[in-house]
């Protein structure tokens, strides 16, 4: 529809109009954008923003050919009072650059506004439009077909629309349709067109099926509905539907794609307005940022340096001059302090305290750096002391050390320097603080001592001059006499002879010590050490010299262990190596003799057997047996004793020097002497085995000892046999007695002839006569005696079935059973037999068997007693 | 108003304007004006359902705006 009422233009107006016009309002429009005119902002910002060279290229090359619809008939669409908007259509099958798509589109936008103003400059719309921010879309068609379609659309519904021509210069084909703008209209009618783009057919077209098929026609989008004559402001509220809002489904399907789109747009709008807020933000920030740097950079001239050569050289001698004046001040402030430092000497030290004793200070002590002491900086009445860190912690330690030791209050060998010793002098320290010892720097290298007010009190009571006499001492002479405090007096032992009892079972002697001790006569009154140092005996012993106090004793000890430390390290190899062939040597006199005796012919009992056999708590060993065996031994061990022993003499005098404990332990000696040889156990530990062939005695004693002879009460035995034995002898006598009485009578008879005159008869009558008178009286005797005198020694003996005796329980029991007529049980009889057989087999034990060891572990057994047993 | 897609997935595609309360019959005819084929030559369908029938309405297959639907020939078996 180009206009034909009109000459054509030429060519070169066209392009000269045209350009005239985009420059100017490209400017004004750009002008107002940043002015901030366009409130809305709704300018999509890839419009707004060109690049630099695609809008020159454009420009300079842009032929428009542009198509002016030169139709009157623009609708107003005078009840629709919505936003209005601009689409631009762009195609995008040509491979436009973005820039070249700007361009075009600017294009669009230009040729569109300036249809609308030369048609219907008054239009609402148009201002409208320009209020809201000149709202365009941008939206992308894919050939030239649906580009004219949606044109002619456009057209149809009395939108402004126009397609734009490029010519063709650059990138794409002359001629060739790029952008379409339609618009500005209202939003919903432009939506009609875009929405369905190509494939919509116009709804009229629709509507004319639909009424040929007798069907409601669809209502017309941005028209009042043709045959409906319902109010108009529903249909200017919801264009496309007389149903009541969200009344049906359809309705409800149409708001919710409305809602939907308004909300899609709403969020565009927020997130674009973000955007700008943070472009704002932003570039405020620059500014500020800006603002405070200000003053010259590094690219900036300075103005001070901006002077010329002259002026410079002019300048040079002040800043020489300058630089001059300050390194001598600070020369002067120097010198001004290393003379400070310089002046310190001894004199500034007067009058400060020394935290120490004056005596730390000697020669041997060497040079002690002080450093001040540390003390709060508000300690009032405190002033700078002087102290050693060394020294300090030694006097801590010495003090520890004496805390430490916890001596009693009361100590009778302290002797105060002072002589003056206050009551309860021990708790000074806590009442009145510690007494510190410190002197003062007089300033001329020396101490001046400070005194403490105790000390004061005492040096004004004190009478008299104290002078010590440790100068002396330097120059004693020698003495010729050994001095007396270095010879260490022994205390006399009371407890010797334990202690040398001890010894004498060392386990490094084999033998039963005779030991040269006993030989030694002046053993007890001087402490001298009599064996070999090595052997390490008789240490022990250097500790109990007397001391009285605790630290003595502990010092001594100290010095005793250094000593014997000195010794054991000076222990030579070659005496260690004759000690060792010492000991070699004394060995295999032991293997000797143990040999010898094995090699004896007949049985041989081995000593383990023996010493297994003997594993056993001793139950009290027959003492009396064994010192009988030991008598003559004995005998003569006094005797050597007393030979050898200096203190008794042979004629009983006791030497009166000797002290009563030295008496003691002579006597004790010999008596453990006598003990040890009388318990001669042999070096295996072992019994010798007893035999038969020593007598009566021995034999008893090896069958008392092994349990088959009973010993019950032997002395009331002897007793009683030794009365009946008298009384037998009594009764013999008085037979003996009676029978010589008889005899003299009978004599006497025969001698007076008394006799002579009997007959035979009456002679033999009258001894008949007298022999029963004699009977008689001796009878009458006897009968008198045996009741004066007779002590019945009843004694029930019951024996069992199997000879052996029973005891009053086992009778009792025996005579039980024959009464009632029944025995015990089978267990018991067998619990019987069995004992009875043990019996039998302990009495036919062999001799060699150690039945002593037998015997014992059988009562130990009877008594459930635990013992070793080996097996 | 809604805009319903009808595609043959051959080449025919058509973008028909309706009203959801319209029934199967009568946007087959409207389908048959656009496309150029009798309306009981027409079989329209969800993709991968059973055809449409033509007594029920476009709402009572739900659907709705923007729908595409099959467009099929039908043999009337």
């Amino acid at each position: 529809m180009s206009s034909s009422d009109r000459p054509p233009p030429s060519n070169l107006a066209i392009l000269f109009a045209t350009c005239l016009i985009v420059g100017v309002s490209s400017f004004f429009l750009g002008q107002a954008t940043a002015l901030g005119v366009f409130s809305g902002g709704r300018v999509p910002i890839q419009k707004a923003k060109k690049s630099k060279s695609e809008d020159e290229e454009s420009d300079s090359e842009a032929e428009l050919d542009q198509i002016f619809d030169e139709r009157e008939e623009l609708r107003e669409f005078p009840g629709n009072s919505e936003e209005c908007k601009l689409v631009l259509v762009v195609r995008t099958d040509l491979g436009m650059t973005k820039g070249k798509i700007a361009a075009q589109a600017s294009h669009a936008t230009l040729a569109c506004y300036k249809t609308f103003l030369r048609l219907a400059p008054d239009s609402p719309l148009l201002k409208r439009w320009e209020r809201y921010g000149q709202a365009k879309v941008a939206l992308q068609v894919k050939s030239e077909e649906e580009l004219e379609v949606l044109h002619a659309q456009a057209v149809s519904l009395g939108l402004c629309a126009q397609v734009i021509h490029d010519a063709g210069r650059t990138q794409i084909a002359s001629g060739s349709a790029t952008v379409l703008g339609v618009g500005p209209a209202p939003k919903s009618i432009v939506d009609k067109v875009t929405a369905t783009m190509a494939d919509v057919v116009s709804i009229e077209e629709a509507n004319k099926i639909r009424v040929a098929m007798g069907m409601k026609p669809l209502p017309v989008p941005g028209l009042p509905s043709t045959n409906d004559n319902g109010p108009v402001f529903k249909e200017a509220k919801n264009g496309d539907s007389e149903d009541e809002p969200a009344s049906t489904y359809i309705t409800r399907q149409a708001a919710a794609s409305d809602n939907w789109q308004q909300l899609q747009a709403e969020a565009e709008a927020k997130a674009k307005r973000q955007a700008q807020k943070e472009a704002i933000k932003k570039a405020r920030e620059a500014a500020q940022r800006f603002a405070k740097l200000e003053g010259k950079g590094l690219g900036d001239v300075d103005e001070g340096e901006d002077m010329d050569t002259r002026t410079w050289l002019l300048q040079q001698k002040k800043r020489q001059k300058k630089i001059e004046k300050a390194r001598k001040l600070q020369e002067a402030l120097e010198e001004q302090e290393r003379a400070a430092q310089a002046e310190y000497t001894a004199a500034d030290l007067a009058g400060v305290k020394v935290g120490h004793e004056l005596s730390q200070f000697d020669e041997e002590a060497g040079e002690q750096i002080l450093t001040l002491k540390d003390a709060a900086v508000d300690a009032s009445g405190s002033e700078d002391e002087l102290e050693n860190a060394d020294l300090r912690a030694k006097e801590k330690l010495v003090e520890k050390l004496r805390l430490k030791k916890r001596k009693p209050v009361y100590d009778p060998n302290e002797v105060d320097e002072t002589g003056e010793k206050g009551l309860l002098s021990h708790y000074d320290e806590e009442i009145e603080g510690k007494k510190v010892k410190r002197f003062t720097l007089d300033g001329q290298g020396r101490g001046v001592e400070e005194v403490t007010p105790r000390q004061q009190a005492g040096s004004q009571n004190s009478k008299g001059i104290s002078v010590s006499l440790d100068i002396l001492k330097e120059d004693i002479p020698i003495s010729d006499y050994k001095d007396e405090s270095e010879i260490k007096i022994r205390k006399p032992k009371k407890k010797k002879s334990k202690f040398t009892r001890k010894k004498d079972f060392d386990e490094d002697d084999i033998f039963p010590v005779v030991q040269e001790e006993k030989l030694d006569p002046s053993a007890m009154e001087v402490d001298s050490v009599v064996e070999n140092s090595s052997n390490g005996l008789a240490k022990k012993r250097n500790l109990d010299a007397a001391f009285i106090d605790d630290d003595e004793l502990q010092a001594n000890l100290a010095a005793q262990r250094r000593e014997a430390l000195k010794k054991r390290k000076k222990v030579h190899p070659e005496d260690l190596a004759r000690q060792l062939r010492e000991e070699a040597s004394a060995i295999p006199d032991v293997m000797n003799t143990t040999e010898a005796a094995d090699e004896e012919p007949g049985l041989v009992i081995d000593e383990t057997t023996e010493f297994v056999a003997n594993l056993q708590r001793r139950n009290s060993p027959d003492p009396r047996a064994r010192r009988s065996r030991s008598a003559k031994l004995e005998k003569s061990q006094n005797g050597k004793a007393k030979g050898l022993s200096p203190i008794a003499d042979e004629d009983g005098d006791v030497d009166m020097e000797q002290s009563y404990g030295a008496v003691e332990d002579e006597q004790d000696r010999q008596e453990r002497l006598v003990r040890s040889v009388s318990a001669d156990v042999p070096a295996t530990g072992l019994q010798e085995e007893e035999t038969l062939d020593q007598g009566l005695g021995s034999t008893l004693s090896l069958l008392s000892k092994r349990g088959l002879l009973q010993t019950t009460a032997g002395g009331d035995i002897n007793a009683q046999f030794r009365e009946r034995q008298r009384f037998l002898a009594e009764k013999q006598r008085r037979e003996e007695e009676a029978e010589r009485r008889a005899r003299i009578q009978r004599e006497k008879d025969r001698l007076s002839g008394r006799l002579d005159r009997m007959s035979a008869r009456e002679r033999e009558e009258y001894a008949r006569w007298n022999n029963t008178q004699r009977d008689q009286m001796s009878s009458r005797q006897e009968a008198e005696i045996f009741n004066r005198e007779y002590k019945p020694n009843v004694e029930l003996k019951y024996v069992d079935e199997f000879g052996r005796s029973m005891n009053q329980k086992e009778a009792f029991k025996h005579l039980s059973h024959q009464f009632h007529g029944k025995g015990s049980g089978k267990q018991k009889t067998e619990k019987r037999l069995k004992k009875i057989d043990e019996e039998k087999k302990r009495l036919a034990a062999s001799a060699l068997d150690n039945s002593e060891a037998t015997a014992s572990t059988a009562t130990a057994k009877k008594n459930r007693q635990a013992g070793v047993r080996l097996q | 108003m809604i805009i319903v897609h009808v595609n043959d997935r051959l080449g025919t595609k058509a973008a028909i304007p309706c009203l959801a309360s319209d029934p199967i019959k009568l946007f087959k005819a409207q389908v048959a004006a656009r496309i150029g084929r009798q309306p009981h030559e027409i079989m329209l369908k969800r993709q991968g359902q059973r055809p449409f029938k033509d007594h029920l309405t476009l709402d009572d297959y739900e659907v709705s705006n923007g729908v595409q639907l099959d467009l099929e020939l039908d043999t009337g078996e």
